[in-house]
Protein backbone atom coordinates (compact mmCIF):
# COMPACT_ATOMS: atom_id res chain seq x y z
CA UNK A 1 0.00 0.00 0.00
CA UNK A 2 2.86 2.44 0.98
CA UNK A 3 4.57 1.54 -1.88
CA UNK A 4 1.66 2.23 -4.23
CA UNK A 5 1.64 5.76 -3.09
CA UNK A 6 5.06 6.23 -3.26
CA UNK A 7 4.85 4.84 -7.21
CA UNK A 8 1.83 7.18 -7.33
CA UNK A 9 3.56 10.25 -5.88
CA UNK A 10 6.61 9.70 -8.29
CA UNK A 11 4.46 9.61 -11.34
CA UNK A 12 2.13 12.39 -10.40
CA UNK A 13 5.73 14.21 -9.74
CA UNK A 14 7.11 13.46 -13.09
CA UNK A 15 3.83 14.46 -14.96
CA UNK A 16 4.21 17.65 -13.33
CA UNK A 17 7.57 18.22 -14.09
CA UNK A 18 6.31 17.39 -17.99
CA UNK A 19 3.82 19.73 -18.12
CA UNK A 20 5.73 23.08 -16.55
CA UNK A 21 8.49 22.42 -19.58
CA UNK A 22 5.58 22.35 -21.87
CA UNK A 23 5.02 18.02 -22.56
CA UNK A 24 1.65 16.83 -22.83
CA UNK A 25 0.49 14.22 -22.01
CA UNK A 26 -2.53 12.25 -24.73
CA UNK A 27 -5.43 12.17 -22.34
CA UNK A 28 -6.80 8.52 -22.52
CA UNK A 29 -2.76 7.05 -22.99
CA UNK A 30 -1.51 5.39 -20.14
CA UNK A 31 0.45 7.48 -17.34
CA UNK A 32 4.03 6.76 -18.88
CA UNK A 33 3.41 6.66 -22.60
CA UNK A 34 4.42 10.25 -22.33
CA UNK A 35 5.03 12.09 -26.10
CA UNK A 36 6.07 15.27 -26.87
CA UNK A 37 3.57 17.31 -28.19
CA UNK A 38 2.94 21.01 -29.84
CA UNK A 39 0.34 23.45 -31.11
CA UNK A 40 -0.49 23.85 -34.30
CA UNK A 41 -1.90 27.74 -34.59
CA UNK A 42 -2.56 29.28 -37.98
CA UNK A 43 -4.98 31.23 -40.21
CA UNK A 44 -6.71 30.83 -43.74
CA UNK A 45 -7.09 33.17 -45.65
CA UNK A 46 -8.56 34.06 -49.36
CA UNK A 47 -7.69 36.87 -51.67
CA UNK A 48 -9.61 36.63 -54.82
CA UNK A 49 -12.88 38.28 -55.66
CA UNK A 50 -15.96 36.90 -53.44
CA UNK A 51 -17.63 34.93 -55.98
CA UNK A 52 -21.69 36.08 -56.61
CA UNK A 53 -23.74 33.69 -54.15
CA UNK A 54 -25.39 30.81 -55.67
CA UNK A 55 -29.42 31.98 -55.88
CA UNK A 56 -31.80 29.08 -56.54
CA UNK A 57 -35.34 28.90 -56.99
CA UNK A 58 -37.35 27.03 -54.21
CA UNK A 59 -39.62 24.70 -55.60
CA UNK A 60 -40.99 23.15 -53.01
CA UNK A 61 -42.20 24.40 -49.26
CA UNK A 62 -42.13 28.09 -50.10
CA UNK A 63 -44.58 28.89 -47.55
CA UNK A 64 -41.68 27.62 -44.89
CA UNK A 65 -38.38 27.71 -46.89
CA UNK A 66 -38.90 31.15 -49.22
CA UNK A 67 -39.51 31.78 -52.42
CA UNK A 68 -35.24 31.47 -53.24
CA UNK A 69 -32.21 30.46 -50.98
CA UNK A 70 -29.36 32.45 -51.28
CA UNK A 71 -25.83 30.19 -50.55
CA UNK A 72 -22.84 31.73 -50.04
CA UNK A 73 -20.23 29.30 -49.44
CA UNK A 74 -17.02 31.21 -49.39
CA UNK A 75 -17.29 33.29 -46.14
CA UNK A 76 -15.04 36.18 -46.02
CA UNK A 77 -14.52 38.10 -43.12
CA UNK A 78 -12.49 41.33 -43.17
CA UNK A 79 -10.47 43.27 -45.85
CA UNK A 80 -7.34 40.06 -45.06
CA UNK A 81 -9.56 38.01 -46.68
CA UNK A 82 -10.30 35.90 -43.14
CA UNK A 83 -11.67 32.57 -44.06
CA UNK A 84 -14.29 30.90 -41.88
CA UNK A 85 -15.39 27.08 -42.18
CA UNK A 86 -12.04 25.87 -43.59
CA UNK A 87 -11.59 22.20 -42.00
CA UNK A 88 -7.72 21.56 -41.31
CA UNK A 89 -6.36 18.60 -40.24
CA UNK A 90 -3.28 17.05 -39.88
CA UNK A 91 -2.44 14.27 -42.20
CA UNK A 92 -1.37 10.61 -42.46
CA UNK A 93 -1.20 10.30 -38.26
CA UNK A 94 -1.77 7.40 -36.46
CA UNK A 95 -4.51 7.79 -33.60
CA UNK A 96 -2.17 7.88 -30.56
CA UNK A 97 -4.78 6.13 -27.94
CA UNK A 98 -6.79 9.49 -27.36
CA UNK A 99 -10.47 8.06 -26.94
CA UNK A 100 -13.54 9.83 -29.26
CA UNK A 101 -15.87 11.74 -26.69
CA UNK A 102 -18.79 9.75 -25.97
CA UNK A 103 -21.07 12.79 -27.60
CA UNK A 104 -23.15 13.01 -30.06
CA UNK A 105 -22.63 14.99 -33.16
CA UNK A 106 -26.07 16.47 -34.11
CA UNK A 107 -27.42 17.51 -37.55
CA UNK A 108 -30.37 19.15 -37.59
CA UNK A 109 -32.62 20.08 -40.34
CA UNK A 110 -33.32 23.72 -39.70
CA UNK A 111 -35.11 26.84 -41.70
CA UNK A 112 -34.21 24.30 -44.64
CA UNK A 113 -30.86 24.01 -44.52
CA UNK A 114 -28.63 21.57 -42.49
CA UNK A 115 -26.64 22.78 -39.53
CA UNK A 116 -24.18 23.04 -39.17
CA UNK A 117 -23.42 23.01 -42.62
CA UNK A 118 -19.80 21.91 -42.40
CA UNK A 119 -19.13 19.64 -39.68
CA UNK A 120 -16.60 17.73 -38.21
CA UNK A 121 -16.54 14.48 -36.22
CA UNK A 122 -14.61 11.66 -34.51
CA UNK A 123 -14.70 8.09 -36.28
CA UNK A 124 -16.63 6.23 -33.43
CA UNK A 125 -19.20 9.23 -32.12
CA UNK A 126 -22.88 8.97 -32.94
CA UNK A 127 -24.51 11.15 -35.20
CA UNK A 128 -27.80 12.97 -34.37
CA UNK A 129 -30.28 14.03 -37.18
CA UNK A 130 -33.22 15.87 -36.26
CA UNK A 131 -35.97 17.70 -37.90
CA UNK A 132 -36.88 21.29 -36.56
CA UNK A 133 -38.76 22.50 -39.08
CA UNK A 134 -42.75 21.97 -39.50
CA UNK A 135 -42.04 20.15 -42.97
CA UNK A 136 -40.68 16.97 -43.95
CA UNK A 137 -36.94 16.55 -45.15
CA UNK A 138 -35.35 13.43 -45.66
CA UNK A 139 -31.42 13.74 -44.63
CA UNK A 140 -29.11 11.65 -47.59
CA UNK A 141 -25.35 10.84 -46.46
CA UNK A 142 -22.98 9.54 -48.30
CA UNK A 143 -19.90 8.63 -47.97
CA UNK A 144 -17.66 7.14 -51.05
CA UNK A 145 -20.64 6.86 -53.64
CA UNK A 146 -22.51 4.96 -50.71
CA UNK A 147 -24.97 5.29 -48.73
CA UNK A 148 -24.41 5.92 -45.80
CA UNK A 149 -27.90 7.07 -44.16
CA UNK A 150 -30.82 8.08 -46.37
CA UNK A 151 -34.09 8.59 -43.73
CA UNK A 152 -37.38 10.57 -43.92
CA UNK A 153 -37.92 12.81 -40.71
CA UNK A 154 -41.24 14.13 -40.45
CA UNK A 155 -41.82 17.31 -38.13
CA UNK A 156 -41.49 16.41 -35.05
CA UNK A 157 -40.52 13.25 -36.02
CA UNK A 158 -38.01 10.86 -33.64
CA UNK A 159 -34.55 11.54 -33.91
CA UNK A 160 -31.91 9.44 -35.56
CA UNK A 161 -28.36 8.19 -34.16
CA UNK A 162 -25.93 6.24 -35.74
CA UNK A 163 -22.62 5.77 -35.10
CA UNK A 164 -20.20 6.86 -37.12
CA UNK A 165 -17.83 3.71 -38.63
CA UNK A 166 -15.26 5.52 -41.36
CA UNK A 167 -13.02 8.14 -41.65
CA UNK A 168 -13.90 10.26 -44.69
CA UNK A 169 -15.98 13.16 -46.11
CA UNK A 170 -19.17 12.24 -45.95
CA UNK A 171 -21.84 14.22 -48.11
CA UNK A 172 -25.32 15.64 -47.12
CA UNK A 173 -28.14 16.24 -48.72
CA UNK A 174 -32.04 16.43 -48.65
CA UNK A 175 -33.49 15.25 -51.73
CA UNK A 176 -36.45 17.01 -51.61
CA UNK A 177 -34.73 20.17 -51.52
CA UNK A 178 -32.22 20.04 -53.22
CA UNK A 179 -30.72 23.35 -52.18
CA UNK A 180 -29.92 21.87 -48.84
CA UNK A 181 -26.18 20.29 -48.73
CA UNK A 182 -23.79 19.74 -46.22
CA UNK A 183 -20.51 18.21 -45.15
CA UNK A 184 -18.99 16.06 -42.54
CA UNK A 185 -15.86 15.20 -41.96
CA UNK A 186 -15.11 12.59 -40.29
CA UNK A 187 -11.32 11.71 -38.75
CA UNK A 188 -9.69 8.76 -37.51
CA UNK A 189 -7.62 10.67 -35.35
CA UNK A 190 -8.42 13.87 -32.97
CA UNK A 191 -6.14 16.68 -34.65
CA UNK A 192 -8.57 18.53 -36.34
CA UNK A 193 -10.11 21.53 -36.54
CA UNK A 194 -11.92 24.56 -38.65
CA UNK A 195 -11.39 28.41 -38.89
CA UNK A 196 -13.29 30.61 -37.27
CA UNK A 197 -14.37 34.21 -38.23
CA UNK A 198 -11.48 35.67 -38.18
CA UNK A 199 -9.46 32.64 -40.24
CA UNK A 200 -8.16 31.29 -37.54
CA UNK A 201 -7.28 27.26 -36.08
CA UNK A 202 -5.67 25.70 -33.34
CA UNK A 203 -4.94 22.14 -33.09
CA UNK A 204 -3.15 21.13 -29.99
CA UNK A 205 -1.44 18.18 -28.89
CA UNK A 206 0.02 16.94 -32.02
CA UNK A 207 2.82 14.24 -31.72
CA UNK A 208 6.02 16.20 -32.44
CA UNK A 209 7.37 16.45 -35.93
CA UNK A 210 6.79 16.63 -39.35
CA UNK A 211 3.51 16.66 -40.34
CA UNK A 212 1.19 16.89 -43.74
CA UNK A 213 -1.31 20.06 -42.59
CA UNK A 214 -4.68 19.68 -44.81
CA UNK A 215 -6.87 22.62 -45.87
CA UNK A 216 -10.47 21.53 -47.07
CA UNK A 217 -12.97 24.09 -48.50
CA UNK A 218 -16.04 23.18 -49.86
CA UNK A 219 -15.92 25.43 -53.03
CA UNK A 220 -12.18 26.50 -52.90
CA UNK A 221 -10.66 22.84 -53.03
CA UNK A 222 -7.70 21.43 -50.83
CA UNK A 223 -4.29 22.89 -49.81
CA UNK A 224 -1.67 21.02 -48.42
CA UNK A 225 1.49 22.20 -46.44
CA UNK A 226 4.80 19.89 -44.64
CA UNK A 227 4.55 21.22 -41.29
CA UNK A 228 7.46 20.71 -38.47
CA UNK A 229 5.08 20.57 -35.24
CA UNK A 230 7.96 21.28 -32.50
CA UNK A 231 8.21 18.93 -29.11
CA UNK A 232 7.10 21.77 -27.18
CA UNK A 233 5.29 25.33 -27.45
CA UNK A 234 3.44 26.33 -31.19
CA UNK A 235 4.42 26.95 -34.38
CA UNK A 236 2.65 29.32 -36.89
CA UNK A 237 1.10 28.60 -40.51
CA UNK A 238 -0.53 30.60 -42.70
CA UNK A 239 -2.59 28.95 -45.49
CA UNK A 240 -3.77 31.42 -48.36
CA UNK A 241 -6.20 31.07 -51.54
CA UNK A 242 -6.00 30.69 -54.29
CA UNK B 1 -12.84 -33.89 -43.96
CA UNK B 2 -13.22 -30.85 -46.64
CA UNK B 3 -15.71 -33.10 -48.84
CA UNK B 4 -17.90 -33.28 -45.31
CA UNK B 5 -17.50 -29.59 -45.04
CA UNK B 6 -18.78 -28.66 -48.00
CA UNK B 7 -21.52 -31.21 -47.91
CA UNK B 8 -22.39 -29.74 -44.88
CA UNK B 9 -22.27 -26.04 -45.78
CA UNK B 10 -24.64 -26.55 -48.60
CA UNK B 11 -27.22 -28.11 -46.18
CA UNK B 12 -27.21 -25.54 -43.84
CA UNK B 13 -27.72 -23.10 -46.70
CA UNK B 14 -30.77 -25.01 -48.44
CA UNK B 15 -32.31 -25.08 -44.95
CA UNK B 16 -31.98 -21.00 -45.05
CA UNK B 17 -29.45 -20.70 -42.86
CA UNK B 18 -27.35 -19.35 -45.87
CA UNK B 19 -26.32 -15.72 -43.76
CA UNK B 20 -24.28 -17.28 -40.63
CA UNK B 21 -22.72 -19.66 -43.45
CA UNK B 22 -21.63 -17.07 -45.84
CA UNK B 23 -20.68 -14.41 -42.47
CA UNK B 24 -17.75 -16.67 -42.18
CA UNK B 25 -15.21 -16.95 -44.97
CA UNK B 26 -14.34 -20.89 -44.42
CA UNK B 27 -17.67 -21.45 -45.73
CA UNK B 28 -17.21 -19.42 -48.77
CA UNK B 29 -14.72 -22.01 -50.36
CA UNK B 30 -12.65 -20.73 -53.46
CA UNK B 31 -14.21 -23.35 -55.27
CA UNK B 32 -17.86 -21.30 -54.94
CA UNK B 33 -16.34 -18.32 -55.63
CA UNK B 34 -14.74 -19.46 -59.01
CA UNK B 35 -17.75 -21.43 -59.80
CA UNK B 36 -19.86 -18.33 -59.15
CA UNK B 37 -16.84 -16.16 -61.54
CA UNK B 38 -17.71 -18.33 -64.26
CA UNK B 39 -21.53 -18.24 -63.77
CA UNK B 40 -20.86 -14.80 -63.39
CA UNK B 41 -19.24 -13.88 -66.33
CA UNK B 42 -21.20 -15.75 -68.43
CA UNK B 43 -24.62 -14.53 -67.22
CA UNK B 44 -23.88 -11.02 -65.47
CA UNK B 45 -20.97 -9.31 -66.86
CA UNK B 46 -22.80 -7.92 -69.93
CA UNK B 47 -24.36 -5.35 -68.20
CA UNK B 48 -22.36 -5.35 -64.45
CA UNK B 49 -19.16 -5.67 -66.01
CA UNK B 50 -15.81 -7.65 -65.95
CA UNK B 51 -14.85 -5.56 -62.47
CA UNK B 52 -18.89 -5.46 -61.42
CA UNK B 53 -18.45 -1.88 -61.58
CA UNK B 54 -21.66 -1.64 -63.91
CA UNK B 55 -20.07 -1.47 -66.96
CA UNK B 56 -20.87 -3.90 -69.44
CA UNK B 57 -21.14 -3.36 -72.75
CA UNK B 58 -24.93 -3.68 -72.55
CA UNK B 59 -25.02 -1.06 -69.24
CA UNK B 60 -25.02 2.14 -71.16
CA UNK B 61 -27.52 1.19 -74.22
CA UNK B 62 -29.81 0.16 -71.58
CA UNK B 63 -29.61 3.26 -69.31
CA UNK B 64 -27.64 6.02 -71.19
CA UNK B 65 -29.26 8.96 -69.69
CA UNK B 66 -31.30 7.84 -67.00
CA UNK B 67 -31.30 5.35 -63.98
CA UNK B 68 -31.02 2.56 -63.30
CA UNK B 69 -28.21 1.61 -65.01
CA UNK B 70 -26.78 -1.83 -63.61
CA UNK B 71 -25.51 -2.08 -60.13
CA UNK B 72 -21.84 -1.15 -59.25
CA UNK B 73 -21.05 -3.82 -57.05
CA UNK B 74 -17.82 -1.78 -55.81
CA UNK B 75 -19.64 0.92 -53.97
CA UNK B 76 -21.57 -1.32 -51.60
CA UNK B 77 -24.90 0.34 -52.77
CA UNK B 78 -27.70 -2.14 -52.53
CA UNK B 79 -31.25 -0.98 -53.26
CA UNK B 80 -33.15 -3.99 -52.52
CA UNK B 81 -32.09 -5.27 -49.05
CA UNK B 82 -33.82 -6.31 -45.89
CA UNK B 83 -31.33 -4.50 -43.80
CA UNK B 84 -31.30 -0.66 -41.96
CA UNK B 85 -30.61 2.14 -44.78
CA UNK B 86 -26.89 2.43 -45.11
CA UNK B 87 -26.31 -1.42 -44.72
CA UNK B 88 -25.35 -3.85 -47.04
CA UNK B 89 -28.01 -6.63 -48.08
CA UNK B 90 -27.79 -10.16 -46.53
CA UNK B 91 -27.19 -13.40 -48.53
CA UNK B 92 -30.83 -13.51 -49.18
CA UNK B 93 -31.57 -10.25 -50.35
CA UNK B 94 -29.10 -10.73 -52.77
CA UNK B 95 -30.53 -14.60 -53.79
CA UNK B 96 -33.50 -12.51 -54.21
CA UNK B 97 -32.69 -10.26 -56.93
CA UNK B 98 -30.85 -13.35 -58.74
CA UNK B 99 -33.45 -15.27 -58.38
CA UNK B 100 -36.75 -13.16 -58.99
CA UNK B 101 -35.13 -10.31 -61.22
CA UNK B 102 -35.93 -6.63 -61.04
CA UNK B 103 -38.87 -5.53 -63.29
CA UNK B 104 -38.21 -3.68 -66.01
CA UNK B 105 -34.45 -3.44 -65.31
CA UNK B 106 -33.04 -7.15 -64.75
CA UNK B 107 -34.15 -10.88 -65.80
CA UNK B 108 -34.88 -13.11 -63.57
CA UNK B 109 -32.00 -16.06 -63.39
CA UNK B 110 -34.42 -18.72 -61.85
CA UNK B 111 -33.28 -20.89 -64.77
CA UNK B 112 -29.97 -21.57 -62.64
CA UNK B 113 -30.06 -23.98 -60.06
CA UNK B 114 -30.26 -22.92 -56.63
CA UNK B 115 -26.14 -24.06 -56.17
CA UNK B 116 -25.17 -21.38 -58.84
CA UNK B 117 -27.43 -18.99 -57.73
CA UNK B 118 -25.66 -18.74 -54.64
CA UNK B 119 -22.29 -19.35 -56.31
CA UNK B 120 -23.31 -16.31 -58.07
CA UNK B 121 -24.18 -14.40 -54.83
CA UNK B 122 -20.86 -15.24 -52.94
CA UNK B 123 -18.64 -14.36 -56.37
CA UNK B 124 -20.80 -11.02 -56.66
CA UNK B 125 -19.81 -9.99 -52.97
CA UNK B 126 -15.71 -10.48 -53.73
CA UNK B 127 -16.14 -7.17 -55.37
CA UNK B 128 -16.53 -5.10 -52.34
CA UNK B 129 -14.28 -5.69 -49.31
CA UNK B 130 -16.98 -4.43 -46.78
CA UNK B 131 -18.78 -7.91 -46.85
CA UNK B 132 -16.09 -8.85 -45.62
CA UNK B 133 -16.37 -6.33 -43.02
CA UNK B 134 -19.74 -5.65 -41.94
CA UNK B 135 -22.28 -8.31 -40.67
CA UNK B 136 -25.69 -7.03 -42.11
CA UNK B 137 -28.65 -7.95 -40.55
CA UNK B 138 -32.24 -8.25 -41.67
CA UNK B 139 -34.41 -5.83 -40.03
CA UNK B 140 -38.02 -6.51 -38.45
CA UNK B 141 -41.08 -5.55 -40.03
CA UNK B 142 -43.09 -4.68 -37.05
CA UNK B 143 -45.53 -7.27 -36.73
CA UNK B 144 -47.85 -8.86 -39.20
CA UNK B 145 -50.31 -7.66 -42.09
CA UNK B 146 -53.27 -6.13 -41.05
CA UNK B 147 -56.18 -6.98 -43.07
CA UNK B 148 -56.99 -4.05 -46.32
CA UNK B 149 -60.23 -2.92 -44.64
CA UNK B 150 -61.55 0.82 -45.53
CA UNK B 151 -60.74 2.28 -42.52
CA UNK B 152 -57.20 0.96 -42.69
CA UNK B 153 -56.60 2.58 -46.28
CA UNK B 154 -58.16 5.17 -45.09
CA UNK B 155 -55.45 5.70 -42.55
CA UNK B 156 -53.53 4.84 -45.13
CA UNK B 157 -54.20 7.48 -47.12
CA UNK B 158 -53.79 9.70 -44.20
CA UNK B 159 -50.55 8.42 -43.80
CA UNK B 160 -49.58 9.26 -47.28
CA UNK B 161 -50.20 12.38 -47.09
CA UNK B 162 -48.35 12.95 -43.89
CA UNK B 163 -45.68 11.63 -45.03
CA UNK B 164 -45.22 14.00 -48.04
CA UNK B 165 -45.38 10.99 -50.72
CA UNK B 166 -47.06 13.41 -52.42
CA UNK B 167 -43.51 15.03 -53.30
CA UNK B 168 -42.10 12.77 -55.39
CA UNK B 169 -45.05 10.39 -55.94
CA UNK B 170 -47.76 12.47 -57.01
CA UNK B 171 -50.69 13.35 -55.25
CA UNK B 172 -52.45 10.43 -57.63
CA UNK B 173 -49.27 8.03 -56.42
CA UNK B 174 -48.50 7.52 -60.03
CA UNK B 175 -44.71 8.95 -60.27
CA UNK B 176 -45.18 12.85 -61.06
CA UNK B 177 -44.55 14.51 -57.92
CA UNK B 178 -43.52 17.88 -57.71
CA UNK B 179 -39.71 17.54 -57.09
CA UNK B 180 -39.83 14.53 -59.86
CA UNK B 181 -40.93 16.73 -62.42
CA UNK B 182 -38.45 19.61 -61.64
CA UNK B 183 -36.26 16.92 -62.87
CA UNK B 184 -34.25 17.36 -59.44
CA UNK B 185 -34.55 13.51 -58.37
CA UNK B 186 -31.09 11.75 -59.00
CA UNK B 187 -29.70 8.51 -58.04
CA UNK B 188 -26.23 7.54 -56.64
CA UNK B 189 -24.51 8.15 -60.51
CA UNK B 190 -25.96 11.52 -60.62
CA UNK B 191 -28.83 10.15 -63.23
CA UNK B 192 -32.14 11.20 -63.13
CA UNK B 193 -34.47 8.49 -61.87
CA UNK B 194 -38.42 8.36 -61.74
CA UNK B 195 -40.46 7.25 -58.73
CA UNK B 196 -42.53 4.97 -58.95
CA UNK B 197 -45.90 4.64 -59.85
CA UNK B 198 -47.48 3.16 -57.15
CA UNK B 199 -51.08 2.47 -59.33
CA UNK B 200 -48.98 0.36 -61.58
CA UNK B 201 -47.85 -2.93 -59.82
CA UNK B 202 -46.39 -4.84 -62.36
CA UNK B 203 -43.25 -1.76 -62.30
CA UNK B 204 -42.55 -2.16 -58.83
CA UNK B 205 -38.76 -3.68 -58.65
CA UNK B 206 -39.00 -4.54 -54.86
CA UNK B 207 -42.11 -6.76 -54.95
CA UNK B 208 -45.41 -6.52 -55.18
CA UNK B 209 -46.74 -8.13 -51.41
CA UNK B 210 -47.80 -5.98 -48.28
CA UNK B 211 -44.39 -7.24 -46.78
CA UNK B 212 -42.59 -6.49 -49.29
CA UNK B 213 -44.30 -2.99 -49.32
CA UNK B 214 -43.13 -2.39 -45.61
CA UNK B 215 -39.64 -3.85 -46.12
CA UNK B 216 -39.47 -0.83 -48.61
CA UNK B 217 -40.81 1.71 -46.68
CA UNK B 218 -38.59 0.62 -43.51
CA UNK B 219 -35.33 0.15 -45.38
CA UNK B 220 -35.69 2.56 -48.20
CA UNK B 221 -33.98 1.91 -51.34
CA UNK B 222 -29.92 2.90 -51.02
CA UNK B 223 -28.49 4.68 -54.33
CA UNK B 224 -31.75 7.03 -54.46
CA UNK B 225 -33.82 9.14 -53.13
CA UNK B 226 -36.23 7.15 -51.45
CA UNK B 227 -35.68 7.31 -48.16
CA UNK B 228 -36.42 4.94 -44.68
CA UNK B 229 -39.19 5.21 -42.97
CA UNK B 230 -38.17 3.40 -40.30
CA UNK B 231 -37.80 5.36 -37.28
CA UNK B 232 -41.32 7.35 -38.61
CA UNK B 233 -43.22 4.41 -38.64
CA UNK B 234 -41.53 2.66 -35.57
CA UNK B 235 -43.46 3.94 -32.70
CA UNK B 236 -46.72 3.21 -34.94
CA UNK B 237 -47.01 -0.18 -35.01
CA UNK B 238 -50.07 -0.31 -37.51
CA UNK B 239 -49.05 2.44 -39.41
CA UNK B 240 -46.75 0.61 -41.64
CA UNK B 241 -49.46 -1.99 -42.68
CA UNK B 242 -51.98 0.63 -43.37
CA UNK B 243 -49.50 2.29 -45.73
CA UNK B 244 -48.89 -0.56 -47.02
CA UNK B 245 -52.60 -0.95 -47.29
CA UNK B 246 -53.76 1.77 -49.26
CA UNK B 247 -50.34 1.92 -51.88
CA UNK B 248 -51.38 -1.45 -52.65
CA UNK B 249 -55.39 -0.30 -53.12
CA UNK B 250 -54.24 2.03 -55.41
CA UNK B 251 -53.19 -0.51 -58.05
CA UNK B 252 -56.52 -2.39 -57.85
CA UNK B 253 -54.06 -5.87 -58.60
CA UNK B 254 -55.85 -9.08 -58.19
Amino acid sequence: MCSQSVVLTHRLLLTSIFFVLGYGVVPGMGQLEMIYAGTLEGTVHYLGMQPPSNVLKVLKDQEHCGAEVSIQTVQIHDAQGALSDAVVSVEGIKDVGQEAMEMERPVLNTRCAFAPRIGMARQGQELEIRNQDPILHNTHIKHRGRTFLNVAQVPGGNPIVKRLKRPGLHTIRCDKHVFMEGSLHVFDHPYYSMTNQTGMFRIESIPAGKHPIRVWHEALGILEKVVNVPEKGAVQVKFTYP
Amino acid sequence: MNIFMKRFGWALLMLGMAQPAFGGSEMTSLNMVEDGRTIYERSCLICHGASGKGDGPAAFYNAAFSASRARDFTVGNYKFRSTVSGSLPVDQDLFRTVTDGIPGSMPSFSGLSIEQRWQVVAYIKTFYSGFQEETPESISLNGSPIPSTAASIQRGKALFEEMDCASCHGKQARGDGSVALAGELKDSRGLLISPNDLTNRTGWKNGTTVRDMVRTLFTGLDGTPMPSYESQLAGHKEDAWHLANYILSLSHHE
